[in-house]
């Protein structure tokens, strides 16, 4: 018997259909029809809506008339709006870094296996699922100078009564909101994407003499790189948009929180407090803009600097 | 799916968009007055009338009225407070349908709605024969120039100086008869107790100010069509801007957000002896409060000796719509829940710690003699019928209200922490309100 080297399978091609290409089109569409009803008229439709009714001004006195695009350029030389940008924005430079590097340090310690860690990530993961209203108003009664915790325990240690809820501290007190209830999800994220990590690379690297913190640097936190990018990314985005932390507060701090602390709570001042629904349409559209520009950038710049 | 069924999906939905942008440019519609329907009430005709109300007596109300006339159904719906229910009311509006046939409203807001031809000028319904019996200052807010009557009064916010008579006494401090006796007796009560206050400065309540600025002798607005005149930043509201300006730059009155849980935690601890308050007020104070019952009421301090002003707070009252489906329904269920006496009674009862403006009840003995728990056993009612005697009712409100508070609000906040005085948050008020009544379309007048 001759010992030839086995043949190698022949793998079967299917033989080729014929082209019918709208064959599975009937299905598709059964299947796709009732979330794309849903898209056009949730959110399709709204949009158009809001881009018409920013092109046309409702005055008490004249009624409806067509303003084209000049709600846009007020928008853009509203000294107000531009006011609360000065607000997210520094919540953006500042609390998203924050936020994100204790998740990512989170992560990484939960990665390396820690006892009951199941026990931890649930209860790092619970404060996002505290609704943001109550989360905020919750928050609020302990930054209060006279009801909470937080000033009590300033005052026994003798750094006199701190009001988390004044000017200066307004900023850092929505901050650490923010960072309590945004840090679990990007925790949970950051963590997934490790555990999806090879676990040969780790040993290749320490087989290499690599320490943990040369594996951490050199192989989890590139690979992770992308990650890291996209909870950057919809951090950024939600804190442009910060609404909710503001909007409960205000109750108890007014003289702080005025009605432009930020673009999207001005907006909603202009639509129901001042009855500008053209407006505040307008605002929307400028701040969601504004929002589109920035993680097309962040993006962007992600890409080119993977390339390089 | 393959590139040409996705060019063709795309397609698809751009003439969606295009069509729903075609259509809506063809202009909103507009309602269907049902102006010339009959203005005499005919219990025998079947009416459905649909009641937007926050308060809890309404419904009540509404019951008592369907028995009395059991052709009428009334559905009575809460679409809010306030704000929310405006901006639901002129969403309606200008949909043209959707909207309610009788609203409860705030004294001040009637004017927007008034001046755009939305409310039904109740006179024309048979409401001149109440006005007799109605507070006149009432009569008077919510009427126009040419004496069309646009709502009718359910309670008015009637202020006075409620305190605490104990916390007084310690200071050796008499409940304050002017401005200038508040003033020397908030100094006389902080400096024997530096943890204690006359009374607080609301922040986040602007109709506060404007009550304050009301009582003394400010006019900010005067509408005439589409005329108006604004003058918030007149002699009278700066007196009183710089009034509150020293008694906080001199720490005598707190500056606080007012109904919140601090503040009323402040008034169980007793850092409050005394309150510039309407007569709703003590409704909002816990009876497990440990002050109840410990408070006194006594007039608001005025500005001169020989001249008497009351201002209100928060006023509600009941209009109808235009465009309802049962006009003379709707203004005969207005009627009703605003006059029926054995209706107020009631409300009266159920509700104490209100000023139901009907004069055969704030003048009756009982109404007078009313026992307040909060008020221990003073009766307070006297108090305020007393002031009820002297409300100015020519103190106008813009068609606007809700943006002059909120703009109102942002400027007295920041003043208060620190940036810039009251004085000049009044005047830069007025620049922001001018403003916007040009944006607006009105012609502002000087």
């Amino acid at each position: 018997m001759s010992t030839a080297a086995p043949r190698p399978v022949e793998l079967r091609r299917p033989a080729p259909t014929r082209r019918r290409p709208f064959a599975r089109l009937p299905v598709t569409v059964t299947l796709l029809a009732p979330f794309v009803a849903m898209f056009v008229v949730f959110y399709v439709v709204p949009i158009v809506w809001s881009f018409r009714t920013s092109l046309f001004a409702n005055r008490l006195i004249g009624g409806q008339t067509f303003q084209g695009l000049d709600a846009y350029s007020r928008a853009l030389h509203d000294p107000d709006f531009l006011h609360g940008f000065s607000n997210v924005g520094i919540l953006c430079l500042i609390q998203v870094p924050i936020s994100l590097g204790i998740a990512l340090a989170l992560a990484l310690i939960l990665d390396r296996g820690v006892r009951g860690g199941g026990v931890y990530r649930l209860l790092i993961f619970v404060p996002y699922a505290v609704p943001t209203v109550i989360g905020g108003l919750m928050w609020g009664f302990m930054y209060d100078p006279k009801i909470g915790p937080v000033g009590q325990i300033t005052e026994a240690l003798g750094l006199g009564t701190a009001n988390l809820l004044s000017q200066q501290w307004m900023l850092f007190s929505i901050g650490n909101i923010l960072t309590w209830g945004g840090t679990g999800i990007a925790m949970v994220i950051l963590y997934t994407a490790l555990k999806a990590i090879p676990r040969d690379l780790e040993q290749a690297a320490a087989v290499d003499g690599a320490n943990r913190w040369t594996v951490m640097r050199t192989i989890k936190i590139p690979l992770l790189l992308p990650s890291i990018g996209l909870v950057l990314l919809l951090a950024v985005i939600a804190t442009l948009q910060l609404f909710n932390e503001p909007s409960v507060l205000a109750s108890l701090a007014p003289q702080v929180i005025g009605q432009d602390y930020t673009p999207n709570l001005y907006a909603y001042n202009v639509a129901f407090h001042g009855s500008q629904v053209d407006y505040a349409a307008a605002l929307a559209f400028v701040l969601a803009g504004i929002v589109l520009i920035v993680s097309y950038g962040g993006i962007a710049i992600a890409r080119w600097r993977v390339r390089k | 799916m393959s590139k040409l069924g996705i060019r063709r999906a795309v397609a698809a939905l751009g003439v969606a968009l295009l069509a729903v942008l075609v259509v809506a440019g063809c202009g909103g519609g507009g309602g269907s007055s049902s102006g010339g329907a009959a203005t005499t009430f005919n219990p025998n005709e079947a009416a459905n009338l649909t009641v937007w109300s926050w308060a809890p007596q309404t419904a009540p109300a509404a019951k008592a009225y369907m028995k009395l006339h059991p052709n009428v159904n009334i559905k009575v719906v809460n679409a809010g407070i306030e704000t929310a229910e405006y901006t639901k009311i002129r969403a309606s509006l200008e949909a043209g349908r959707g909207g309610p046939d009788v609203a409860l409203m705030s004294f001040p807001n009637v004017e927007e709605f008034a001046v755009t031809g939305s409310l039904l000028d109740l006179s024309k319904f048979g409401a001149d024969e109440m006005k007799a019996d109605i507070a006149p200052w009432c009569i008077e807010l919510l009427s126009s120039e040419d004496g069309q009557l646009y709502g009718l009064p359910t309670d008015a916010g009637v202020m006075g100086f409620i305190y605490r008579p104990e916390l007084l006494a310690e200071a050796g401090v008499k409940p304050p008869k002017t401005w200038a006796e508040f003033e020397t007796a908030a100094a006389k009560l902080h400096a024997a107790e530096p943890s204690s206050y006359l009374a607080n400065f609301p922040l986040g309540q602007f109709p506060w100010l404007q009550a304050m600025m009301w009582q003394a002798g400010s006019k900010p607005f005067h509408v005439e069509g589409s005329k108006i005149a604004i003058h918030l930043d007149d002699a009278p509201a700066l007196k009183v801007a710089e009034y509150w300006d020293g008694l906080l730059e001199k720490h005598l009155v707190k500056a606080e957000a007012a109904f919140t849980t601090p503040y009323y935690a402040a008034i169980d601890r007793g850092e409050y002896a005394g309150w510039v308050a309407p007569q709703w007020g003590p409704v909002l104070i816990k009876e497990s409060s440990p002050t109840y019952g410990k408070w006194r009421a006594a007039r608001l301090p005025q500005w001169s000796t020989s001249e008497q002003s009351e201002p209100l707070w928060s006023s509600s009252s009941y209009v109808a719509f235009d465009d309802s489906s049962a006009p003379a329904a709707a203004a005969d269920f207005v009627k009703f829940i605003t006059h029926d006496k054995t209706n107020v009674e009631h409300l009266s009862e159920e509700t104490p710690y209100a000023f139901y403006p009907l004069k055969s009840l704030y003048e009756s003995k009982a109404w007078l003699d009313q026992k307040l728990p909060f008020y221990g056993p003073q009766k307070a009612n006297a108090v305020f019928a007393e002031a009820a005697k002297h409300v100015d009712g020519s103190f106008a409100s813009s068609p606007f209200e809700d943006y002059v508070v909120t703009q109102g609000n942002q400027l007295v906040g920041e003043a208060v922490d620190g940036n810039g005085s009251l004085v000049d948050a009044m005047k830069e008020l007025q620049e922001r309100v001018v403003k916007y009544a040009e944006e607006q379309g009105f012609t502002v007048e000087s």
